[in-house]
Parts: C-alpha cells; sequence; structure tokens
C-alpha cells in the first residue's frame, strides 16, 4: 500500500494520499508558520523588502516598493570606510583565534581523559569542565570582571604581592589572550562530549590488537584512537571554516569597550553598531549582512569540497 | 559465556603498567586537576565576593579565604523591584517560550517522521534552508517591529520558537521507533494524534527530556532579542537586567537601599553587589544542570546528531 516508488504518479493517487497524511500536514502548520514569518519574511518581504534592502535607498515608514534603487552603492560605501577593513581584519585573526585555540583544545582534553582509566574520576571531571557551556555570555563575563576587574581578586593578589594592578579588560595586550582562553574556559568541556562519545564508538578490539602488538600508549592514541575522531574533527572544522565571519558576537558584545574596541570590534559589532547607533544605515548594515553570509556559505562548500577531495566524510 | 564477557572488557590485564606509564598517569591527571581548578575557582571567587561587605572586601586576604561572611549585598539587590520583575519576566519568558517551542517541535518532528508523507522532500528543504541563510539583522528587526511587537514580550518569545536543529533531533529521535508500533495502534483505529500522544511521547521522553532542558536554558540565557526590543524596564529580563549593571553599568539596582545605607555611613562593595546578582542568574542553570547532565551524557543528542 505504501509502495509509491514510481517516478510520475497520477494525480488521483497523490490526492488519496494527501488525504491519507491530512493530520500530518496540520502538525506541521504551527512550525511552518513561524519559519515562514520569523525566518522566510526577512529573506523577501514586500513591506520591508528583504535582503533586497541592500539594494533600495531606506526610507522610514515607507513601502519597500516606494524606495529608490541604488544598485550597489552600499557594498561600495561599505569598502570605503576604514572601519570596514579594521573590523574584518579583527574578525579574522579573532576567527583565525579559534581555529588555531578553541578548535584543538577540546581534542587535547578528550584525549587526556580518554586516558584517566576510573570511569568515576573521568566523569567528575566532566561534569565540571561542561557546566560553564549552559552559562549565557553575559553571565561568564559578570564571573571574568570578578576575576579581572583592578579592584577583582587577581589584582587584589597582585597588589598584595607588592606588583602593579592591570587593568586587563580595557588593556590591549590582555584581551585578545582574554577572549580566547575564556572561550576555552566556556566550551571546552562541552567540546570534549562529542569527541568521547566518537572514542567510545571505536572497537575495543582495535586497542586490544594494539596491546598484543605492545603498542605504546601514545602509540595507541596516534594510530588507534586519532584515526577514529579525525572524521568528526574534519566535519567540526569544516563548520567553524564556514562560520569564520562571526567570531562570536555574544561573547564579544560583552567583553568590548570604549578602550579596547579598536582592536576587539568584529563585523557583527560593527554592524549592531550601524544598525542601532548614531547615523543607522540600514542599507549599508543589510549589505554587510548579505555579503558576510555569502562569504561564510561559500567558505562552507569549499572547505567541504576540499575535505571530499581528500577522501574524508564531509558536512553536506 | 562469562569467561568471554570477562575477557573483553578487562582488555587492559593484557598489559602490565610501566613506571613510564603511571608517570604519564599522573601528569594527567595533574593537567586535568589544575584545569578543573579554574574553572571552579571564578565560581568560588564570584560567590566570595557577593558575601562580602565592604569591610571583608577591603582586606585583600579575605578574598582568597573566607571570614565574615555577610548577605548585605543580596539585601541590597533585592531590596530593588526591578531585580524580582525581570526575574518574574524570564521565568514567564521561559515557561511560555518552552511549551510553545515544545508543542509545535514535536509536530513538527512527527510529521516529518512520517516517510509516506506527499512532499516530505520539500517540507525538509524548507525547514533545513534557514540553517544556512537568514535575512540579516536588520530584515529580521524590521518584520518583528512591522508586526507590533516591539516593547512587548511577545518579541522575546514568538522569534525563537522554532530551532530547526531541535526539529531534527526529534524527529530522528521519532525515526528510530519501530513502524510496526505505530501501525498497531492505528489497526485499533486509532487517529494520527491519538497515536502521537499515547504510542509516541511515551517512548520519546529521553528526547523529550534533552530538548525540553536544552529549550530551558536557551529561554533562561537570551538577552538579545530583549536588548533590541524592549525598552520598558519593568518588561527586561534577567539576563538583560545584569547587562545593563555589571556589563554596561548604564543601570542601578538596589540604589535607592544603597543609598540610605550610604548615608547611614555605612559602607559599600559595589563589585560585591554585581557578583550578587550575577549569582542570581547563575543559580536557576545550576540546579537543572543535574539533569542536564543526565540527559546529555547519555548520549541521545549525540547519537542523532551524527544523522
Amino acid at each position: 500500500m505504501r509502495s509509491g516508488n514510481k517516478k510520475t504518479k497520477p494525480l488521483g493517487q497523490v490526492i488519496t494520499a494527501v488525504k491519507k497524511n491530512k493530520s500530518f500536514y496540520f502538525m506541521l502548520l504551527p512550525a511552518v508558520l513561524f519559519l515562514l514569518v520569523f525566518s522566510y519574511l526577512p529573506m523577501f518581504n514586500l513591506k520591508s523588502g528583504g535582503v533586497l534592502l541592500a539594494f533600495k535607498h531606506y526610507r522610514f515608514n515607507t513601502s519597500f516598493l516606494d524606495m529608490e534603487w541604488v544598485g550597489l552603492k552600499w557594498f561600495v560605501k561599505l569598502f570605503n570606510q576604514n572601519d570596514f577593513w579594521r573590523v574584518l581584519r579583527n574578525t579574522l585573526i579573532i576567527s583565525f583565534g579559534h581555529l588555531m585555540i578553541s578548535f584543538p583544545a577540546p581534542i587535547i582534553l578528550a584525549l587526556m581523559m580518554n586516558e584517566v582509566r576510573r570511569e568515576k574520576v573521568k566523569r567528575f571531571f566532566q561534569t565540571i569542565f561542561t557546566f560553564p557551556n549552559f552559562l549565557s555570555w553575559i553571565i561568564v563575563a559578570g564571573i571574568l570582571r570578578g576575576m579581572l576587574l583592578t579592584d577583582g581578586t587577581i589584582n587584589t593578589v597582585l597588589a598584595q604581592m607588592g606588583m602593579e594592578r592591570v587593568s586587563f579588560l580595557t588593556n590591549l595586550d590582555w584581551i585578545r589572550p582574554i577572549i580566547f582562553s575564556s572561550a576555552v574556559w566556556k566550551n571546552v568541556g562541552w567540546g570534549t562530549i562529542i569527541y568521547l562519545a566518537t572514542i567510545a564508538g571505536i572497537d575495543s578490539s582495535q586497542y586490544e590488537a594494539a596491546l598484543i602488538d605492545g603498542a605504546s600508549r601514545w602509540q595507541r592514541i596516534r594510530y588507534v584512537t586519532w584515526p577514529g575522531i579525525k572524521g568528526t574533527a574534519t566535519i567540526l572544522l569544516v563548520l567553524q571554516v564556514g562560520s569564520i565571519l562571526n567570531a562570536g558576537f555574544d561573547q564579544i558584545f560583552q567583553l568590548t569597550n570604549d578602550l579596547n574596541y579598536k582592536i576587539v570590534d568584529i563585523l557583527d559589532i560593527y554592524l549592531y553598531k550601524y544598525a542601532f547607533g548614531k547615523g543607522a544605515n540600514y542599507g549599508l548594515v543589510t549589505a554587510a549582512g548579505l555579503l558576510k553570509s555569502v562569504v561564510n556559505f561559500s567558505l562552507l562548500l569549499t572547505a567541504n569540497h576540499i575535505v571530499k577531495k581528500m577522501g574524508q566524510e564531509s558536512v553536506l | 559465556m562469562k569467561l568471554l564477557k570477562k575477557k573483553n572488557t578487562s582488555g587492559s590485564s593484557f598489559y602490565s603498567y610501566s613506571v613510564g606509564d603511571k608517570i604519564a598517569d599522573f601528569i594527567i591527571l595533574a593537567l586535568l586537576a589544575l584545569f578543573a581548578f579554574t574553572i571552579i575557582f571564578p565560581f568560588y571567587n564570584m560567590i566570595i565576593l557577593s558575601l562580602s561587605d565592604y569591610a571583608s572586601s577591603s582586606k585583600t586576604a579575605m578574598k582568597l579565604i573566607p571570614k565574615d561572611l555577610s548577605l548585605v549585598n543580596y539585601k541590597i539587590i533585592f531590596s530593588d523591584p526591578k531585580l524580582l520583575s525581570s526575574i518574574y519576566v524570564s521565568l514567564f519568558v521561559t515557561v511560555v517560550g518552552v511549551v510553545m517551542s515544545m508543542g509545535t517541535t514535536i509536530l513538527a518532528g512527527y510529521a516529518l517522521s512520517r516517510k509516506s508523507m506527499p512532499g516530505r522532500k520539500w517540507v525538509m528543504l524548507f525547514f533545513i534552508i534557514p540553517m544556512f541563510f537568514s535575512g540579516g539583522l536588520i530584515p529580521w528587526y524590521l518584520v518583528v517591529t512591522n508586526l507590533g511587537l516591539n516593547n512587548s514580550l511577545w518579541a522575546i518569545i514568538l522569534p525563537s520558537i522554532v530551532n530547526v536543529f531541535y526539529v531534527i533531533l526529534m524527529k530522528n529521535y521519532f525515526n528510530t521507533i519501530p513502524d510496526s508500533l505505530l501501525e498497531a495502534a492505528r489497526m485499533d483505529g486509532a487517529t494520527e494524534w491519538q497515536v502521537l500522544i499515547r504510542v509516541v511521547l511515551p517512548i520519546a521522553k529521553p528526547i523529550l527530556a534533552t530538548i525540553a532542558l536544552f529549550l530551558i536554558v536557551d529561554k533562561w540565557n537570551d538577552w538579545w532579542t530583549a536588548k533590541l526590543f524592549i525598552q520598558d524596564s519593568d518588561k527586561m529580563p534577567l539576563q538583560l537586567l545584569i547587562r545593563n549593571v555589571v556589563i554596561e553599568s548604564s543601570m542601578d539596582i538596589g540604589s535607592e537601599k544603597a543609598q540610605a545605607m550610604k548615608n547611614s555611613k555605612v559602607l559599600l562593595n559595589p563589585l560585591g553587589i554585581q557578583m550578587a546578582s550575577v549569582v542570581v542568574a547563575t543559580l536557576p542553570i545550576l540546579f537543572i544542570y543535574p539533569l542536564l547532565q543526565k540527559h546529555f551524557s547519555k548520549g541521545i543528542l549525540l547519537g542523532s546528531l551524527k544523522e
């Protein structure tokens, strides 16, 4: 009855199938409506235009159709702005930092945790390491302030030892290391879970064979564990490459301030300021947002393609 | 049989640990312990600071070793109606948001798990596209304001009702339920709604709990939509209040009580007041963390993630 594998089905048959599945379409309705309104309307709608706003001159209280087309004006304006190149540079530096630090960190931690033989000890560490993941960056920034402000604990200790206080959160030498290390602090434990699950899925006979062959601990990691998690690591790497222009708005929005913004503000912060700050320019922000998602998506496809060529499991 | 099992589980018995191995074990444990310390200490520090009045915060050594703890900072922040109202807003947004999200996610997940539905491929595509493309900040902002949601709590709740990632997790879990079970209920004359409620949901409890917990965390931690759309301070969720007080310093909390104390020559510990409000926002997450951990460590989430 349910073998509808033929390419073209007669219309009557389709209608009966649709009728039979009527209740499923009703079940889809709420989710489809919400997606339509909050995901698809922003892509395109006649009232405010959606992404096409990138090519129009935005006017308040005017229908999208009555706004004047400006071609690539906002893209040109964007490229002519020194601030744009500055935040782009910051975005790339911070993203590459994350690729170098936040990406390998959970792999290393998972390999270390996997060497802990007692299950209870492993679970104890996992419990502690994973917790910060569930806090918002606002909370984490608050916790960081308790440690790092000039009247925070680290400075209290420094002062007690007769050293000078350091304003970590505004100091240009400190803020990027703080961004990288706090990202690891918050996310690494959660990141290890997927690797530990993958390691748990490795056939234990491989380890036994390695042991019989007299493989050392390092050799077992190198020749059994690592090949086992390489596929997972590649997928996560591809996904991270596909979000290079993001660089973590949630985190940086809590850590940027008047003294460090020059080396901290990333593209998304710049867009936020341009959207809701002085001299708001909706066309420019939409253009930059469009550019950002196009670049991110192309990078994702490119990385995916390279990975496929190398014969690895890929995302898409 | 017994023998075989034993051999399998204790593969390490082939191997006698050398001195080098024991040293390596020790180094690994030491490093893990050190990292655990760097995670725990800032929390400990936050709690101690929140419990320190001016007198103990000015004596530097007190910060590392607690002594003379006081609840004065908590008294100050809870004297401010803004804190209680923001907690109420956060609870409201979380409860209503989670209930609505669970409803839509369950229904969509169940429908998408039915392979016989005509047009299923297109519907899947419709769900997946928003994972990769979005209109961007301003177009999205304009849609929400054009709906008249500005300065309304619904602006916080509605835009994030559907998280496609959770819909797909739900669908994958439903797919693992054997069809014969559902077919049997249908034979007994149950409608699809009855099949969902009486057969599918009781089996799917683990994934329901997992997704509900993740939704609770998501909604409790959300501040971004409130930042964009909420202007009235009595509609502000807790996270945004804390952002304004602790990070932006654009708002005060408990300033009346603090001023009264200042007038009576009591010295305050501003950092302690800030930390007390951060502690208040951390506690709910801490309370549900054991439940969360129970579920994600079962690997349910990850098992379905791989598909």
